[in-house]
């Protein structure tokens, strides 16, 4: 045959960027958190403030996503933490799966009457959180700590209530 | 009446050949005489009137074997080869005429047979133009089925499955292309690549390609989801539902990965879809586990193209074929030997490189 087809593999898929492209959907998630919650009267003016502890790639995705823009009143202001150290006052604080292990010192690092905390770890609901990602068969669903949330005056709505593969 | 005025046309022209024959059946011989002659168009005027004029030769293997030849050179000559010359079909299906009507000389049947092989190919290489474009897709199908069609004709058990597997994966590739191209205006050709990639796992389904591509289709599917749907919903409902499909995708991509692996277990390409479609799926195990195998054979092919040779030990044996490094130097040993420095003994190590 003269010519022959071309069944290279010239196709492109989207192998490269499969953790931004998980990072924009984390980052969604981390958007309904922030919406579908009230956060205490005495927190809802000046900059609203996300913070995002150890996970570059999310950063990066909640920054371009939501930095500059606005929640109610407040203007959204992301920043990222390289170390427990840095941490500070933040309305909401999302700490990836690999820095679970800083939980004690998060705990006593933030103003819990101020800072959601987010985290990413089966079995971390207990550990401080209000909001905890876990994967169910796939999907990445959240766990809630009504408990906490109600201790400090954060209003969960119903809607995150009702989607929560588990509350305590 | 027409039909008359050209057989006197004809007869005028040409009266040295008509003398002493039947006038209605000479044109046969007419057309083998311009067909020698390299004059194709009158060739093929006498083979036309031939049939008919002829109806006794109608049936005749020979005048339909010479005509086979007549149109193949009038599509190959005349009409140069264009895909719109019907010529060629009209050769393929002479030919078809003079194996069918069995009573051709077996030499004759071998000629037409290789004549019909080799139309054949013209139809696969206009297949295979056809797909350098994402806009010659029905021609490219019709060469193709053309182009079995020629082959069966030659053998009718003629395994055909390879040039269905690659017709298909080629077509698969070239109607994601479209798609890839503007994939709201195109959205129906992902359809018709999976299609394409599906027709070569029925013949194949370990064919690694199409399973490969197969994975990359679903898996962008879901992607394209999260980054124009997902990042846009504004409630949870949508949110959960979009998510579901992209799951959905995720899942569909994961067994012809699985499949593709399986095959080319060595193949980065494989390997890192299998990594990105796990952590997709939020199953950070296995994730990691093809992530490290993707490492484990990203530092192989770094082996390979720059190899790392140990420095020579006084103490070890060496074996002919054994390369080291010395002063900077690489030495490969022509002998077995211990103690020998390579940069003191020619007899026992050759430089290779500096």
């Amino acid at each position: 045959m003269a010519f022959s087809l071309s069944t290279a593999f010239g196709q492109p898929n989207s192998f490269d960027d499969a953790a931004k492209t998980q990072a924009k959907k984390m980052s969604r998630m981390v958007f309904f958190m922030m919406k579908y919650t009230d956060w205490p009267k005495n927190h809802k003016s000046g900059d609203f403030v996300i913070g995002v502890y150890g996970d570059e790639v999310l950063y990066k995705e909640v920054s371009s996503s939501y930095n500059g823009t606005s929640t109610g009143s407040q203007k959204i202001k992301v920043v990222r933490y390289i170390s427990v150290n840095e941490i500070s006052d933040c309305h909401l604080l999302y700490i990836a799966g690999s820095k679970s292990n800083y939980m004690d010192q998060i705990n006593k690092k933030v103003d819990h009457n101020k800072t959601l905390l987010i985290t990413n770890k089966s079995g971390l609901l207990d550990k401080g959180p209000t909001i905890n990602f876990v994967p169910v068969n796939g999907r990445m669903k959240w766990e809630l700590n009504l408990t906490k949330a109600k201790k400090y005056n954060f209003i969960i709505g119903e809607d995150l209530k009702r989607s929560a593969h588990k509350t305590i | 009446m027409i039909r008359w005025v050209n057989i006197l046309l004809i007869c005028t022209a040409l009266p040295v050949f008509v003398s002493g024959q039947s006038l209605r059946c000479i044109y046969e011989d007419m057309a083998l005489k311009y067909y020698q002659e390299n004059d194709f168009l009158k060739a093929k005027a006498y083979s036309d009137s031939t049939l008919s004029e002829c109806p006794e030769l109608f049936d005749n293997d020979y005048v339909w074997h010479v005509r086979g030849y007549i149109m193949y050179k009038v599509f190959f000559k005349v009409d140069n080869r264009s895909i719109e010359s019907s010529a060629r079909e009209e050769s393929l299906e002479a030919f078809y005429r003079s194996i069918t009507l069995d009573s051709l000389k077996e030499e004759q049947v071998a000629e037409s047979k290789r004549a019909i092989n080799q139309i054949a190919i013209t139809y696969w290489n206009d297949a295979a133009n056809a797909l350098r474009d994402t806009n010659s897709f029905d021609q490219a199908i019709d060469f193709f089925n053309k182009f079995k069609k020629a082959k069966q004709i030659n053998s009718s058990n003629h395994d055909l499955s390879k040039y269905d597997i690659a017709f298909y994966k080629s077509l698969g590739n070239q109607y994601r292309t479209k798609y890839n191209n503007n994939k709201k205006l195109y959205k129906e050709y992902i359809d018709l690549a999976i299609n394409s990639y599906k027709k070569v796992l029925e013949i194949d389904s370990m064919e690694y390609s199409a399973n490969f591509n197969l994975g990359g289709v679903y898996h962008n599917l879901a992607v394209d989801i999260i980054l124009n749907e997902i990042e846009q919903a504004e409630d949870l409902e949508l949110f959960f539902m979009l998510e579901e499909k992209t799951i959905e995708y995720f899942n569909h991509a994961l067994p012809y990965l699985k499949n593709a692996y399986l095959v080319q277990p060595q193949n980065k390409q494989v390997v890192h879809g299998m990594a990105a479609v796990y952590l997709s799926l939020h199953d950070d195990e296995k994730h990691l586990l093809y992530m490290n195998r993707l490492k484990e054979l990203q530092e192989l092919e770094k082996q390979k193209t720059n190899p790392t040779y140990s420095s020579w030990d006084s103490n070890y044996q060496y074996a002919i074929g054994d390369v080291v490094e010395y002063a900077g130097s690489f030495y490969k040993a022509v002998t077995d030997s211990i103690g020998v420095a390579p940069n003191s003994s020619s007899s026992d190590w050759e430089k290779i490189q500096e």
